[in-house]
């Protein structure tokens, strides 16, 4: 069944890292991302290596769970390889097989940049994996409230994923409700060939168009009503707070950083 | 000079409403006074006005002709809506579609958060409201997550912890099954009671009137009947003309007295009936 | 053409945290013309039995055969099992998309694959049953419609494939006094016209009363009582148990009862107590 479907990948906790602040957590993602791309060479992938076991044991997340993250990437992943592997420059030739050849350099850059892309999402999905998305859509608010002077809607923006993320399991019941309505009167969703089922999908769209207006239209009145008015003059019931461990975490990753800087420098 | 005491936290005064400069009058010259502390049921059929008048009075519709007075305050006038809207609380007819937030105690905040509310202060407020619809444990349950029936009690919790001066409930049962609506009635009706909340409970549902103070039934907008339920219930024919229904008793009644008997006006309920009936049936009892 | 149901059991996602036992062990067997009142509390299973009747919802042990067909067997095509049982959601306006309330209609039959003069032929005669104007409304937009006649505009849609079997799923939901009266006049009369076997889902034991030849109670999944309305309103206490209600007049009835009056004691109609309490006072010729 389509409500059976849990929201995002948020798995709820009380370790350490859920408790970080999530202007934290999205700093510290910031970071990271940087790390992975001030690697050198492939073997300095021990420092983020090194970064993600220590924040998979705090997390009690498992390495497994991290790398199933990178499962629905794994073509992309195949294809980054290959590619690097056969058309990257290089001199020392290892297999030549007509006009393909496999070097040394290209073998290192392929594995460097597959590196790149399993860090890459391994280490972002400890941000979703730890946030719930209230707390993602705060912390996104509350740093991109500077932006305000230029006329950024941040306010706007976070109340648009507050109200997509409540609605979300609303309009998932209902697809379900129409689906079923319209498979009482016929309708096939399953069989025939692409356009075919495209076309099917018209009876269960429309209606979920036409009522998620509706949807719209009687929220926005109570919103009213009950004295909305955009972000000005706004107090909020979760105020985020920084806590000493927010600066331990910040401290610990820039450092991570610039040792991965430094040891670019070191070797390349 | 009246004190802030007795003005009444909701007056219309020859109030009317026209959605399009051709159409019939949606709210038809309505002049209405309720009483500080009172539950009033506003009784209609789909079109008869009652949903347009429950928008006029929190300052959602502005009257084309007349007045709403929401603790003396015009909701004409552009600098008080705000003030308007916090005194006059509405609880709409969809539980889907008026909780904004994701976690319970977090749509009972919506309102004060748009208040300007400090959160030291809105704590308190939000942990009352809940409290005084009976969902404090389940304040950081998922909306999706609950019953029609707690979902409004929910919407009640968000406007009552805004502490308004009346509440008005449109057609706030009709989604629910019968279980929900006396579930999310008695919850109001008790707000009404222990804290004399001023209750404007807009309904199709007889039934529901039959427990107010007063009944104010609407026809094309206009003001039809007026009056205790017992007044308003002894007009069988007229409202079932005005195509609602009366308590099943009361037509009993009318039979019963239509063929010989003379029972009193306004039996409204079964324990109404059996005590009327020993009296015309056994009178020595 | 009966509707055996045997054993049926449904339990929501089984073998996970969530699973949900819906329907437990349902043996119910239903007549050609009978009017089914089912009636039951929210979460009684009400809603999941009816979704099994037409193959929506499969069981999870037990058996559903409609009209010699066993929709669990494999292979059973489901659009036959659509086309004799037709299923009313609750709010169906809620399912309008087309253009136009004929085309709307049509949707039903054109999914069966009849050809566009025979569809033509249902749309009509699906809008004479429901009592909606084919020449005034056939080619408006089903949107612009007021809500009770959208619904019957959705009832229509499921009309139009002819079932045997109707069932509406609390077709009454959140219309006022004047519409419930309309729609339960019409279903009264799709059901009186015969060859029709009606189940309706239902929380209003007023309407179901005056309607249902027999009712079904659910509660939590189980079928707790089934009996003419005679015979189920008399047991008041048993209903009020599982959060139902009975008609005031038989309330009236039992409370008169309970203070002395001699009446029978299964009466449920205002009618028929009205002329009781005629007798007791000595005025039933007036």
């Amino acid at each position: 069944m389509l409500r059976d479907i849990t929201l995002g990948q948020y798995m709820p906790g009380n370790t350490v890292v859920h408790r970080l602040d999530p202007r934290t957590k999205i700093i510290l993602t910031i970071f990271y991302i940087a790390i992975i791309f001030c690697v050198a060479s492939p073997i300095w992938y021990v420092i983020p290596l090194v970064y993600l076991l220590a924040v998979s044991k705090l997390s009690g997340l498992t390495p497994k769970r991290l790398l199933k993250s990178v499962k629905p990437l794994r073509f992309l992943l195949i294809l980054t390889f290959v590619l690097n592997l056969f058309f990257s420059s290089g001199t020392t030739v290892w297999i030549q097989w007509g006009v393909l050849r496999v070097t040394r350099e290209g073998f290192i850059t392929a594995v460097h940049f597959s590196m790149r892309l399993i860090f890459l999402v391994a280490g972002t999905s400890i941000l979703t994996l730890t946030t719930s998305p209230v707390a993602l859509s705060d912390g996104i608010e509350m740093l991109l409230k500077p932006l305000k002077v230029i006329h950024f809607p941040a306010h706007e923006l976070a109340m648009m994923m507050t109200i997509a993320l409540r609605f979300i399991p609303t309009l998932i019941e209902e697809a379900d409700k129409i689906m079923k309505a319209q498979m009482a009167r016929g309708a096939d969703f399953e069989s025939g060939n692409l356009i075919k089922r495209a076309k099917a999908m018209i009876p269960l769209l429309v209606p979920l168009f036409v009522s998620a207006f509706r949807r719209a239209g009687d929220l926005a009145m109570a919103m009213e009503a009950r004295c909305y008015h955009g972000g000005e003059g706004r107090t909020r019931l979760r105020v985020l707070k920084y806590a000493k461990i927010d600066l331990y975490a910040l401290l610990i990753t820039v450092g991570a950083l610039v040792v991965t800087i430094l040891c670019g420098m070191w070797i390349k | 000079m009246q004190t802030q005491n007795q003005v009444s936290p909701m007056q219309t005064q020859d109030v009317c409403y026209q959605y399009d400069e051709d159409s019939r009058l949606a709210v038809n010259h309505v002049s209405l006074e309720i009483e500080k502390g009172s539950f009033v049921a506003v009784l209609g059929h789909n079109g008869s006005g009652k949903s347009t008048l429950a928008k006029l009075m929190n300052a959602l519709f502005l009257p084309t002709e007349g007045r709403v007075l929401v603790c003396g305050l015009d909701t004409a006038a552009e600098e008080e809506v705000w003030n308007v809207r916090r005194h006059a609380g509405m609880v709409f007819q969809n539980p889907d579609n008026q909780i904004v937030a994701n976690v319970v105690r977090e749509d009972v905040a919506f309102g004060l958060e748009n208040l300007g509310v400090p959160q030291e202060e809105m704590i308190p407020r939000i942990d009352r409201a809940l409290a005084a619809v009976r969902m404090t444990e389940r304040a950081s349950f998922a909306p999706h997550m609950l019953s029609g029936g707690q979902k409004q009690r929910v919407a009640v919790a968000g406007v009552l912890a805004m502490q308004p001066e009346v509440m008005i409930l449109d057609e706030a049962t009709a989604m629910l099954d019968p279980s929900g609506r006396a579930d999310v009635l008695n919850t109001v009706r008790k707000l009404n009671r222990e804290q004399g909340m001023t209750v404007v409970w807009i309904t199709h549902f007889m039934e529901e009137a039959a427990t107010a103070d007063r009944v104010v039934v609407l026809d094309k907008g206009r003001v039809a009947l007026d009056g205790t339920p017992a007044e308003v219930f002894s007009h069988v024919e007229e409202i079932k003309a005005l195509g609602l229904d009366v308590p099943p008793m009361a037509d009993l009644a009318m039979q019963l007295n239509a063929r010989g008997m003379s029972l009193p006006a306004g039996v409204l309920t079964v324990a109404d009936m059996v005590k009327e009936l020993k009296k015309a049936l056994c009178p020595s009892k | 053409m009966p509707i055996q149901v045997e054993h049926l059991t449904h339990t929501y996602m089984p073998g996970s945290p969530f699973a949900a036992t819906a329907l437990h062990d349902v043996s119910l067997t239903i007549e050609d013309g009978e009017f089914i009142g089912l009636l039951g509390h929210t979460g009684s299973g009400k809603t999941t039995l009816v979704q099994h009747l037409n193959g929506l919802v499969k069981p999870t042990s037990g058996r559903v055969v409609v009209d010699g067909l066993d929709l669990s067997e494999k292979g059973v095509s489901l659009l036959e099992v659509r086309k004799k049982v037709g299923l009313v959601f609750q709010y169906p306006e809620y399912q309008l998309f087309e253009e136009t309330v004929a085309k709307d209609i049509a949707f039903g039959p054109k999914n069966m694959g009849l050809s566009a003069a025979e569809t033509d032929e249902r749309v009509r005669a699906a809008m004479r049953r429901v009592g909606l104007d084919y020449e005034t409304m056939a080619e408006r937009s089903p949107f612009e419609l007021s809500g009770g006649q959208m619904r019957r505009v959705a009832i229509a849609g499921v009309l139009a494939m002819q079932p045997k079997v109707l069932i509406l799923d609390e077709p009454t939901a959140g219309l006022d006094p004047a519409g419930r009266r309309s729609i339960l006049t019409m279903i009264r009369e799709l059901h009186a016209a015969g060859g029709l076997t009606v189940i309706m889902v239902s929380h209003s034991m007023d309407d179901i009363s005056t309607l249902a030849t027999r009712l079904v109670v659910m509660s939590r999944g189980e079928l707790v009582m089934t009996g003419s309305p005679r015979e189920v309103f008399l047991r008041q206490d048993a209903l009020r148990s599982i959060g139902l209600g009975v008609p005031q007049a038989a309330e009236l009835t039992h409370a008169l009862i309970a203070e002395g009056f001699s009446l029978p004691d299964d009466l449920y109609t205002l009618s028929e107590v009205r002329d009781a309490i005629l007798r007791l006072a000595g005025k039933e010729n007036a």
